[in-house]
């Protein structure tokens, strides 16, 4: 399966539909595919994408367990793409990394409603941690009657 | 000097013409000559013959001025006839005496009316203005050369180069057509001149230049002086066999105590058809002038070091994020890989493909950091042939994050076999990243909505190759125009302005020129030049643009 950018290597989704499937969008090639690695050897599955545009093309809702963003992308930054998701998807957990440290941006990101902000480099742990909280919070708000 | 008549010569009265009157002439102080209108004497008087020497029978019958007139002195001709239409003429005239000293006269001629009132006849009466003071200022006139040449502020000696004329002579009698050609091709000739030539005479600078302590020091063969730059004695020689007045080159001479001074060497030449072999040597120890350029080229070095810097502290965000990307991918990489191994059945392919891409992503952090470390590096500037759209490339590679960041897009249009042009790639990249930041900056400070830059490389008619930038800015006020380049002029709040005026002192360097103006569409437009390497087109830019890059 090809991911947003017709990349054939990372992509590998399982037939089970119950294999969680992450986003990942970050400007960068690099970043992009070590953190689709990290999530396949957490054994989740992931689709990549360059940017908001190409991630919001392939968006619908309830299709991703959750986006993992970068701060700062080509064109609409990370925080207002998780602006937008708040009226069209308020379902998906955003976790947002940065190089950025400070107090402030970190503040400003969470009041936002993302649900973790994560410093580069990443943690594995930390990260693995987010995204099964993002699993559990999908579960428990959206437990289908 | 014409021969003294062995005959008392007479006129056509048959005696020294004052006739009755020549014992009244005779007491008379001022010296009285009349001379026909063909110049003959035909009287005498006493007085004459205390002034000028010659007696009353060897002056009469003489022409006047064969006898009494200066070599090179000969009075006007029109003096006599201006005598004759208006009634007399005075004034100074040198004469020269019968024991070869040349007296400064004051005379007067009134024209001598016959019988019938025609003038057959110049009366003159002359007196010699102050004989000493003639003299004196004679000799004052050479003593004062003389102390010019002596005191004066720049060292001069003169040069005896009679053996090497006549050596030209020679070589020219011999059918050489072309001495100089002769002397480029035959060193053992240079060889001799330099034993035949030598310094006739020298002025106090030039002792004081040289080191030594009297001029008979420095009165020798020239060879010693040119122990350090003989091909500037051969060019002087050069510049004397094919005619020219003069010979000027900064050069290396070698004093009496063995030091080598930078001098400023002139030389004149007497006419070509002059060979007596003299020639003036101007010298200016410029050894201290070029200690104060290249320390001011230090001092430049270190301003464009400090620009570079504040630069470079512009470029800090860009170089935090370049560096961060790599490093949190080789993080994520790593543990990953471990975590594949960790796993209950490891996955040895994929930690291996990971461990790959960390090796990859360590090599172009390494990259990045060449990059911006040849930025910030202060080194004396190396010049070598540059491609000026590689360096354009690699520019716009480091400065790619701070672009993307303030939303601004980036078109090139560099033209295809431009030419190499020869300067430190480095020191042209720093202008480059600095015209390239001035346009962001400008743009993000005016908020401007549309935000683009466009750059452009071009080969110009006039043996430069161009380079320009274009922004979608508010453009450079007129009334700044003919300032921006200027040291400590900037519109930014916290901008030392040295970044313009330092690009500017590079360009020149290089040999190039820098403009600013402001586009017919809108924005600013920063222009330089370079001169073109070698001069022939198709330089290493063509095999790249060649190759589609």
């Amino acid at each position: 399966m090809k991911d947003a950018r017709g990349d054939t290597s990372r992509a590998r989704t399982y037939n089970l539909s119950s294999v969680p499937l992450f986003a990942i969008v970050d400007d960068d090639k690099a970043m992009r595919e070590a953190l689709a690695e990290l999530i396949e050897v957490f054994d989740f599955a992931c689709l990549t994408f360059d940017g908001s545009e190409s991630f919001l093309a392939a968006h619908a809702p309830g299709r991703f367990a959750g986006l993992v963003t970068d701060l700062n992308l080509l064109g609409e930054s990370g925080l207002q793409l998780q602006q937008r998701l708040k009226t069209l998807d308020p379902a998906l957990p955003v976790i947002i990394i940065s190089a950025q440290a400070d107090l402030a941006t970190r503040t400003r990101a969470l009041a936002s409603g993302a649900m973790a902000y994560l410093t580069k480099p990443i943690n594995d742990q930390v990260l693995l941690g987010r995204l099964n909280a993002a699993l559990a919070w999908g579960r428990e708000t959206f437990e289908p009657d | 000097m014409p021969d003294s008549p062995t005959t008392m010569s007479q006129d056509a009265f048959g005696q020294n013409a004052f006739g009755p009157g020549d014992a009244l002439a005779d007491l008379c102080a001022e010296s009285i000559i009349v001379f026909g209108l063909d110049g003959t004497i035909r009287a005498w008087n006493a007085a004459a013959t205390r002034l000028y020497g010659w007696a009353v029978g060897q002056a009469l019958g003489q022409d006047v001025d064969a006898l009494l007139a200066a070599p090179a002195h000969a009075p006007h001709p029109l003096a006599k006839a201006r005598a004759l239409a208006d009634g007399g003429w005075s004034g100074r005239l040198q004469r020269r005496a019968a024991d070869g000293q040349e007296p400064v006269v004051q005379v007067r001629w009134t024209p001598r009316s016959d019988a019938l009132g025609r003038s057959d006849a110049i009366i003159e009466f002359s007196a010699a203005v102050e004989q000493d003071e003639a003299f004196a200022r004679f000799t004052a006139g050479e003593a004062r050369y003389r102390q010019m040449f002596l005191r004066a502020p720049v060292a001069l000696m003169r040069a005896d180069g009679s053996g090497v004329s006549r050596l030209a002579r020679e070589l020219r009698a011999s059918g050489v057509a072309d001495p100089a050609a002769y002397v480029e091709a035959h060193p053992d000739y240079l060889d001799q001149a330099l034993n035949v030539v030598a310094v006739a005479e020298v002025n106090e600078q030039a002792i004081r230049l040289f080191g030594a302590k009297e001029a008979s020091e420095l009165i020798k063969p020239v060879r010693h002086f040119w122990s350090d730059s003989p091909d500037t004695f051969k060019r002087a020689l050069i510049a004397r066999f094919e005619g020219r007045p003069y010979f000027a080159e900064e050069t290396r001479m070698r004093t009496l105590d063995g030091r080598t001074l930078d001098i400023l060497f002139s030389l004149a030449f007497p006419p070509p058809d002059v060979f007596n072999g003299e020639a003036l040597m101007g010298l200016l120890d410029i050894t201290d002038r070029r200690k104060a350029e290249s320390q001011l080229k230090a001092l430049q070095a270190d301003f464009a070091h400090a620009a570079r810097v504040s630069t470079l502290g512009e470029l800090t965000a860009s170089l935090a994020h370049e560096l961060t990307q790599p490093l949190a991918a080789i993080a994520a990489n790593g543990q990953a890989a471990l975590r594949w191994l960790d796993k209950a059945q490891p996955n040895i392919a994929r930690a291996k493909e990971r461990a790959d891409r960390i090796v990859h992503d360590a090599n172009r952090a390494a990259e990045i950091i060449q990059g911006i470390r040849g930025l910030a590096t202060n080194r004396a500037p190396e010049n070598r042939a540059l491609a000026l759209n590689d360096l354009v490339r690699e520019v716009l590679l480091i400065l790619k994050h701070d672009l993307d960041e303030k939303g601004v897009r980036v078109t090139c249009a560099l033209a295809p076999n431009l030419p190499a042009a020869i300067g430190d790639p480095v020191q042209l990249q720093q202008v480059i990243v600095n015209l390239i930041i001035n346009s962001l900056q400008a743009m993000v400070q005016a908020e401007s909505q549309d935000r683009a830059i466009h750059l452009r490389t071009s080969i110009e008619d006039d043996g430069h190759i161009g380079f320009s930038i274009r922004d979608t800015g508010p453009g450079v006020p007129l009334e700044n125009l003919d300032r921006v380049f200027s040291g400590f002029f900037s519109t930014k709040a916290d901008g030392m302005g040295m970044g313009l005026a330092i690009c500017q002192s590079l360009i020149a360097a290089h040999g190039g020129e820098i403009v600013a103006a402001n586009a017919p569409e809108g924005g600013a437009c920063f222009r330089f030049t370079l001169p073109i390497y070698g001069g022939a087109p198709g330089g290493p830019d063509a095999q790249a643009d060649a190759n589609g890059r």
